[in-house]
């Protein structure tokens, strides 16, 4: 479970990137994040992941506290970023022992989840090469399956289709519904509608730093009393907050 | 033409903040709390880099012309510049310009656009180039005006001086590239550009350690005096046939040589024709063969595929400490520019040391009452136990010498920096921020350490040294190493430069790297200033001066200890990428 509480972030000490978002998510529910492009959802991630620490506010993952109890936390989760950010001279199997090294997962439970989860994503045959041979897809399947590999009870994901091919999105798709359906939490943030639409179990939309829609699609729909794709209504609400001089905020 | 400027303006602002970045003026970190640095301090900075070069360059300059004019032989004086000038800008060169060509992140996107290809290489290789220039003329052209004021220069010399410093420095560099280019090209290496630029930085590396080793060879023959090896007529006749291989040196050097005669302008022109068809060479071969064929080899061989009990034996679990010094070992090892910068640098600079020594204390004439030499004295001095009067002057030297020996090495002051972008892996993983800082500090202790142990060991054989000697030398010396390799560290920690293209950025023009390497001169400057002030106070009593001495380096090692342990964790959290 994730909690964030009046959680705020200014980059520049006069606009929040952040401005006081409130927010639970619950294990077994996949959790998207939308918004246009700079409403802050990476910066969003950035905080619950403790990349970044909030001005104000609280972020907690299981109960442990992002900041005050960081190494708990993040036993917790683990994060895929949209970039990949790796150690690209070392070999694929090295960046993975790391992996388990540091999120100590025992020998045989990260020899067989290494062997099922690259072989799910397309990476057995080259876990013996340097990651900076890798295409970004290649790395981004790679860092994938190091997310994978502590079984984390919380998944959160910066835009992760970007670079997959067709085989390995839907592979992740899959995943991420396994992994809720076991209970845990996955967030991730996406610009692409269509998928979230369809893997979301909620949805989160922000815009200039402040969350103005959290519920199902279907409650979006109610609110709209429109029965069309989630792509005009999330125009429509992000259209609406621009206009109004508050925001056109409703949070369930 | 027109093409060339416009790539000039991203790339030229690159290159000012490459430059200033060790200067502290642009920071990658704290972007919610950035304040617009003093851009006093950084002019601060490098007038004082200005400063002190410019009265190094100025004070050989006047040295060595006045020890050549004792024998008649100043004008060599300018065939050294035009011979050291040229290697310096293609050492440096090389080095950076091969990174720049053809690894950085940003290069992909230079070559999609509607340009040609010589449009790209000149626009990268002036990028390349000017820094380097600079660097070079900052360091040769004080002397050559110091040494035409000193030889009574007719006005023409400072009139020709000018494009001098160009003239001697674009054809070797352009030349140089194009052999680059071409190897590049047509031969396997590019497949393999790690290996490739491994090798050519080792062999830069020790061109510049052999003409350091000649030129330490000169200040025991009292260079001053009497022009050292340069007055040697043996070596003035080489100095002048290795001139005529480098052509525009040779052209560049009898232009100023003969400044009060026409003859002189028929020198300059020839330099300059040769310097511009060495560039546009450049550039033709660069339209045809620049970069086709050799993107796209990115991985040298593919490795071969892991058996699942190799993989099995690969994935042994480890510490999380462990786990992080073996990538950083890893990562150290297989970087080219993190290899020849740390590591390399650290194995090399004992041999240079132990070479420069030799040739000093093995070929000097005895100079003592008895008729010994420096060794046999030394041999002596520690044989009938007289050093332990001079415990605080060993503490000195063995302390300065591993100060600056560790202030140089940035193994710990760039521990941060090398990891770029990746540090937001650090920054997730549930590994607490001390375990991490001991892991990242131990890849240097512990080379320093066994560098130590191997220099004591062979100091202590070489010399006859007792126990008690060859132990009081090594805990200086790690001691001393220690310190400032902690104070390297936390500079970085500070003001890491994690945003970088190529892997150059993150060892070399980093703030920690400056403070380390200038913060050494002061360390020491206080440590001689405390023991004389001490000496004077207790009346020259030595022992107690010893234990002062000894003391201090034990206290700034706490001290640094102190303020890791205190800051680290802040330092960390603040790192925002």
């Amino acid at each position: 479970m994730i909690e964030l509480k009046n959680v705020s972030k200014s980059y520049d000490g006069k606009k929040n990137a952040v401005d006081n978002v409130t927010l639970n998510i619950h294990g077994g529910e996949i959790f998207g994040f939308l918004g246009p492009n700079g409403a802050g959802k990476t910066t969003a991630l950035k905080l619950i992941t403790g990349l970044l620490s909030p001005d104000t506010g609280s972020i907690a993952i299981d109960g442990f506290d992002i900041e005050k109890d960081a190494i708990e936390a993040k036993r917790r989760f683990a994060f895929v970023p949209d970039n990949p950010e790796v150690f690209t001279r070392l070999k694929a199997i090295e960046y993975l022992r790391f992996i388990g090294d540091v999120y100590g997962v025992d020998g045989d439970v990260r020899k067989a989840r290494v062997d099922e989860l690259s072989k799910k994503f397309g990476i057995a045959d080259v876990l013996n090469q340097q990651i900076k041979t890798f295409s970004h897809g290649m790395q981004q399947k790679l860092i994938l399956v190091g997310a994978l590999l502590h079984d984390p009870d919380a998944w959160i994901l910066d835009e992760p289709m970007t670079g997959l091919d067709p085989a390995s999105s839907f592979t992740l798709k899959t995943m991420m519904r396994e992994y809720a359906d076991a209970g845990k939490t996955v967030l991730f943030s996406t610009h692409i509608l269509d998928v979230a639409e369809k893997v979301c179990d909620r949805l989160g939309i922000i815009d200039e730093g402040k969350l103005i829609f959290v519920g199902t699609v279907n409650e979006l729909r109610a609110h709209y009393q429109d029965d069309s794709s989630l792509e005009s209504l999330f125009l429509r609400l992000v259209s609406d907050t621009e206009n109004a001089a508050h925001g056109a905020s409703f949070i369930e | 033409m027109k093409h060339f400027l416009i790539l000039m303006r991203p790339l030229w602002s690159e290159m000012l903040a490459n430059t200033s970045r060790g200067m502290g003026s642009i920071s990658s970190r704290k972007k919610n709390k950035d304040k617009p640095r003093s851009r006093a301090s950084t002019v601060l900075l490098f007038t004082f880099i200005i400063v002190m070069f410019s009265f190094y360059s100025v004070m050989i300059g006047i040295g060595l012309t006045k020890a050549l004019m004792v024998v008649g032989a100043e004008d060599l004086f300018i065939r050294i510049i035009a011979m050291a000038a040229p290697i310096f800008t293609l050492v440096i060169g090389v080095l950076q310009a091969i990174p720049i060509l053809y690894h950085e992140s940003s290069l992909e996107s230079l070559l999609v656009l509607p340009v040609k290809p010589s449009t790209i290489t000149a626009a990268k290789l002036t990028q390349t180039f000017v820094p380097i220039f600079l660097l070079t003329t900052l360091l040769c052209y004080p002397s050559l005006i110091a040494h035409g004021i000193v030889s009574h220069r007719p006005w023409g010399y400072y009139v020709q001086s000018i494009p001098f410093m160009l003239y001697v420095t674009v054809a070797p560099f352009a030349l140089t590239m194009i052999l680059v280019l071409v190897m590049m090209r047509y031969t396997k290496l590019a497949r393999n550009k790690d290996r490739f630029q491994l090798i050519t930085s080792i062999v830069m590396i020790l061109l510049i350690v052999s003409f350091s080793l000649l030129a330490n060879m000169q200040t025991n023959d009292g260079l001053f005096e009497t022009g050292g090896i340069f007055s040697d007529p043996a070596t003035g006749a080489l100095l002048n046939r290795l001139v005529k291989f480098l052509p525009t040196s040779a052209f560049s050097a009898a232009m100023l040589i003969n400044a009060d005669r026409w003859s002189t302008l028929l020198h300059s022109l020839v330099a300059c024709v040769l310097n511009v068809v060495s560039v546009w060479l450049l550039l033709a071969i660069a339209d045809k063969i620049y970069i086709r064929g050799v993107l796209g080899t990115k991985g040298g061989q593919s490795a071969k595929q892991l058996t699942a009990k190799e993989a099995a034996r690969e994935l042994t679990p480890r510490s999380a400490y462990r786990a992080i010094v073996h990538k950083e070992w890893i990562l150290l090892l297989r970087t080219p520019a993190f290899f020849t910068q740390t590591i390399f640098f650290v194995l090399l600079f004992p041999v240079i040391m132990a070479a420069g020594f030799a040739i000093g204390f093995l070929e000097s004439p005895g100079t003592s009452e008895m008729g010994l030499n420096t060794v046999e004295y030394l041999r002596f001095w520690i044989m009938t136990g007289d050093w332990r009067h001079s415990i605080w002057i060993i503490a000195l030297i063995v302390g300065g010498i591993a100060t600056f020996f560790s202030g140089t090495a940035l193994i710990s002051a760039s521990a941060i920096s090398r990891q770029g972008a990746a540090f937001n892996i650090s920054k997730r993983i549930p590994v607490p921020i001390r375990t991490q800082v001991l892991a990242w500090l131990t890849p240097g202790i512990f080379l320093m350490t066994a560098i130590w142990i191997i220099i004591t060991v062979a100091l202590a054989l070489f010399f006859d040294m007792p126990l008690s000697l060859a132990l009081i030398v090594f805990v200086i010396a790690i001691v001393n190493s220690y310190s400032m390799q902690l104070l390297g560290f936390l500079v970085d920690m500070k003001e890491p430069s994690l945003a970088w293209n190529n892997e150059l950025e993150a060892v070399k023009n980093t703030r920690a790297g400056l403070v380390s390497s200038l913060g050494d001169f002061a360390y020491i400057g206080v440590s001689i200033g405390l023991a004389f002030l001490v000496r004077k106070l207790t009346s020259q009593n030595d022992l107690v001066v010893a234990i002062v001495v000894i003391a201090f380096y034990i206290v700034v090692a706490f001290l640094m200890t102190f303020l890791v342990k205190k800051t680290a964790r802040d330092l960390f959290q603040s790192i925002e990428l």
